[in-house]
C-alpha cells in the first residue's frame, strides 16, 4: 500500500491566527452533518410525499362523497382541514424519526465523543443541533403543508367550497400545521438528549403524541374536558387545522392556545436536555 | 503539555480512576499502560473533558480542554475508530469535524492524503475494514494540525503494515515537537515507539518514568545465551554471582542469566574458553517486567492456579 511508505509528516497549515471554535461553524457542521446522510432525504421526503398523498386521498373521497352529503354535513365541511390534516398527522410520526435520529445517532455509534472533542462547548453543540433540525424542518414542513393545502384546494374545486388563504383561520392552519410538525420534531430532539436511546426516545415521543390522549379518554368525561386542552399531542392537531367556527372543541383553547400548550411541552423537554447533556459525562 | 492532579473518577462504587498525577511533554511519544481496565480510556476521556472528574484536576496547556478557544488545534484524539456514523462518506465525516474549528476544505483532502484514504474519499464508512476506521479516525484527528495527539490502543485489530505505518508516524509527530500519548495494554508495542512510559494498574499511578529506565528498574533483565558448553558457562556464571537457568522452550544449550550484564557474561565466557554462539537481551522480559509489575493489579485474572506475585523492585505507585 502506498500510504505505509508515504512521507508521514504533516504539513503544518495552521493560519496565523490558528483554527478558531465558534458557534457559526458548529452550526455549518450540523448542517453538514444532516445533509450528508441518506436517512434525512428519505424521512424529508416521506414528510412532503405523505402530506400531499393524504391531501390528495382525502380530497378526492370528500369530492366523490359530495353530492350524496346532507346540507348539515356540508356546513361543516372543513376544506383546509381536509387538505392539510395530514401532514400534522402523518408528519410527526415522520419528523420523530428525524428529530431524534439527529442527537441519537450520536449516542449510538459514538460520534459524540468526537463531536464534543472538536467542539467541548455543549450548549453550543446542542443548540446548534436543535437549530438546525428546526431550520430544515421548517422549510420542507411549509413546503409539504403549502403544496398539500393547494393540491387538495385544486382537487376541491368542483364542490364550489375550496378554501383560499384569504379566508378566515386557513392561512392560520396552514402555517400551524407546519410549525406543528416542527415543534413535534424539537420535542422528539429534547427525548433523544434525555434518553440518548433510538428506540427509547422514539417510543417516548409516539407515547406522549399519540397513547397519552388516548388513555386520557378513560377519564371520567368531567374530567377529561378539563385534562385534555392540557395534553401534548392529540387534539392539539385538531385544534390547529380546523377553519370551521362550528366544529370547534369546547374543552379545548383556541388554536394558538393548544399550540403554546404544546411548545411549552416541547421548550420544557429541550431545557431538561440541554442541562442532562451539560451535566452528564458524554 | 498535559498536566492530571489528583485525578480521580468514580462510577458509583467503583473508582476507575484512582488519584493519578503526571505530566506528558512535548516531543517524546509517551506510553500509557496498563492492563485492560486499568483506567486509561477514563483518563482520556477526563482529558478531553468529555468526562468530569470526581477529585482533582487536568488542564490541557494550562487550562481545562472545554475551555480552548481552538481544541482541534490544540488536542487531535482518537478514542474509538468504530465512533463514527457509517452512513457518512470518510470525506462528509470529517468535513463536519472541520466545520466546527473553520478548518478549511483543502485541509480535510490534504489529511485524506496524508492517512491515505483519498481514493475511498467518498465511499460510506460503514464498508470500511478496521484498519481504514483507524485511518479515518487519525486524519480526523490531524485535521487541526494539533500540538498534542491522544491516541487509544491505536494499533488494536491492525495488519502488521498498519501498525508499523503507526508507529513511524507517531514517532515523526513527536518528532515534530508534538506531545504524543498513547494508550496500549502491551508493553512490546511501547517498547518500539515510546521514550517515556506512564504505568497504571486499577486507576493508580505504578510507574512514570524512560523506557530505559523502566527496563533497569525491573526485576533483573534476563540475557539469552546460547552456547555449546552450557554446563561449563553455567558454572562460570554462578561462580561470579550470577544466576542462570536452562531454558526449557528453547534449543539446548540455551540459557537464561539474570545478575549479569552482557559484558560481564560475554568476558566470563572468553576467560573460560566457552565458545557462545548467541547473546542478547531476552525479548520477553521487557513484557514480564511489566506483567510483574501490574499483576496485583489486573481487574479480571484468568484462574489460573499459579498467580503471578507482584514484584517490588522499589518503584513508586
Amino acid at each position: 500500500m502506498a500510504a505505509a511508505t508515504a512521507s508521514p509528516c504533516l504539513p503544518r497549515t495552521v493560519p496565523a491566527g490558528g483554527y478558531r471554535a465558534s458557534a457559526a461553524g458548529t452550526v455549518r457542521s450540523e448542517f453538514t452533518k444532516i445533509r450528508s446522510v441518506r436517512s434525512t432525504y428519505w424521512t424529508l421526503f416521506l414528510l412532503v410525499a405523505a402530506g400531499v398523498a393524504w391531501s390528495i386521498a382525502y380530497c378526492v373521497g370528500e369530492v366523490s362523497r359530495w353530492p350524496a352529503m346532507s346540507a348539515q354535513d356540508k356546513v361543516g365541511f372543513d376544506p383546509a382541514q381536509s387538505s392539510i390534516v395530514g401532514v400534522a398527522l402523518l408528519g410527526q410520526l415522520v419528523i420523530v424519526v428525524l428529530g431524534t435520529l439527529s442527537i441519537t445517532s450520536e449516542y449510538s455509534t459514538g460520534m459524540i465523543r468526537t463531536s464534543l472533542t472538536v467542539m467541548p462547548r455543549r450548549g453550543v453543540f446542542y443548540g446548534a443541533k436543535a437549530g438546525v433540525l428546526a431550520a430544515v424542518a421548517l422549510v420542507v414542513a411549509f413546503l409539504a403543508s403549502f403544496a398539500s393545502f393547494f393540491i387538495g384546494q385544486a382537487l376541491l374545486a368542483s364542490t364550489h367550497v375550496s378554501a383560499t388563504l384569504s379566508q378566515p383561520n386557513v392561512l392560520r392552519a396552514v402555517i400551524g400545521s407546519a410549525l406543528y410538525v416542527v415543534l413535534c420534531g424539537l420535542f422528539a430532539f429534547g427525548l433523544g438528549a434525555i434518553l440518548r436511546s433510538t428506540a427509547g426516545a422514539m417510543t417516548a415521543a409516539y407515547g406522549f403524541l399519540f397513547l397519552v390522549p388516548q388513555l386520557a379518554k378513560a377519564l371520567p368525561s368531567s374530567w377529561y374536558a378539563d385534562v385534555d386542552r392540557w395534553l401534548p399531542g392529540g387534539d392539539v392537531v385538531n385544534a390547529i387545522t380546523n377553519t370551521q367556527s362550528v366544529n370547534a372543541s369546547q374543552h379545548l383553547f383556541s388554536a394558538w392556545g393548544e399550540f403554546a400548550v404544546f411548545g411549552a411541552y416541547t421548550l420544557a423537554v429541550l431545557v431538561a436536555g440541554a442541562l442532562l447533556i451539560r451535566r452528564r459525562d458524554a | 503539555m498535559i498536566e492530571a492532579r489528583g485525578l480521580t473518577k468514580r462510577y458509583g462504587s467503583t473508582v476507575a480512576v484512582d488519584g493519578l498525577s503526571f505530566t506528558i511533554r512535548p516531543g517524546v511519544v509517551t506510553g500509557f499502560l496498563g492492563p485492560n481496565g486499568a483506567g486509561k480510556t477514563t483518563t482520556m476521556r477526563l482529558i478531553l473533558g468529555l468526562d468530569y472528574p470526581s477529585a482533582g484536576t487536568v488542564t490541557v496547556n494550562g487550562k481545562p480542554h472545554p475551555q480552548s478557544p481552538s481544541p482541534m488545534h490544540e488536542v487531535g484524539a482518537l478514542l474509538d475508530a468504530k465512533a463514527v456514523h457509517g452512513g457518512r462518506s470518510a470525506f462528509g465525516h470529517l468535513l463536519c469535524l472541520a466545520h466546527t474549528n473553520g478548518i478549511p476544505r483543502r485541509r480535510v483532502d490534504e489529511v485524506l492524503g496524508v492517512v491515505g484514504l483519498s481514493g475511498v474519499a467518498r465511499k460510506r464508512s460503514k464498508g470500511f475494514s478496521l484498519g481504514m476506521r483507524q485511518r479515518l479516525g487519525i486524519a480526523a484527528a490531524l485535521l487541526g494540525d494539533p500540538e498534542i495527539l491522544m491516541f487509544d490502543e491505536p494499533v488494536n485489530g491492525l495488519d502488521p503494515e498498519g501498525i508499523l505505518w503507526i508507529r513511524n508516524f507517531m514517532k515523526s509527530l513527536a518528532a515534530e515537537g508534538r506531545t504524543v500519548f498513547v494508550s496500549s495494554h502491551l508493553m512490546s508495542e511501547m517498547e518500539n515507539t515510546a521514550d517515556h512510559v506512564i504505568v497504571i494498574g486499577r486507576g493508580q499511578l505504578i510507574a512514570d518514568c524512560t523506557i530505559a529506565e523502566f527496563i533497569a528498574r525491573s526485576s533483573g533483565q534476563a540475557i539469552r545465551v546460547r552456547t555449546p558448553q552450557p554446563d561449563a558457562l553455567a558454572r562460570a556464571i554462578a561462580a561470579a554471582g550470577g544466576a542462570s537457568a536452562a531454558v526449557s522452550d528453547g534449543q539446548a544449550g540455551e540459557l537464561e542469566v539474570s545478575g549479569l550484564t552482557e559484558e560481564r557474561i560475554g568476558d566470563l565466557a572468553f576467560a573460560h574458553g566457552v565458545r557462545v554462539h548467541h547473546l542478547s537481551p531476552s525479548r520477553a522480559s521487557l513484557e514480564r517486567a511489566f506483567m510483574e509489575l501490574t499483576a496485583g493489579s489486573v481487574e479480571y485474572h484468568a484462574g489460573l492456579p499459579e498467580t503471578r506475585q507482584p514484584a517490588h523492585i522499589g518503584m513508586e505507585n
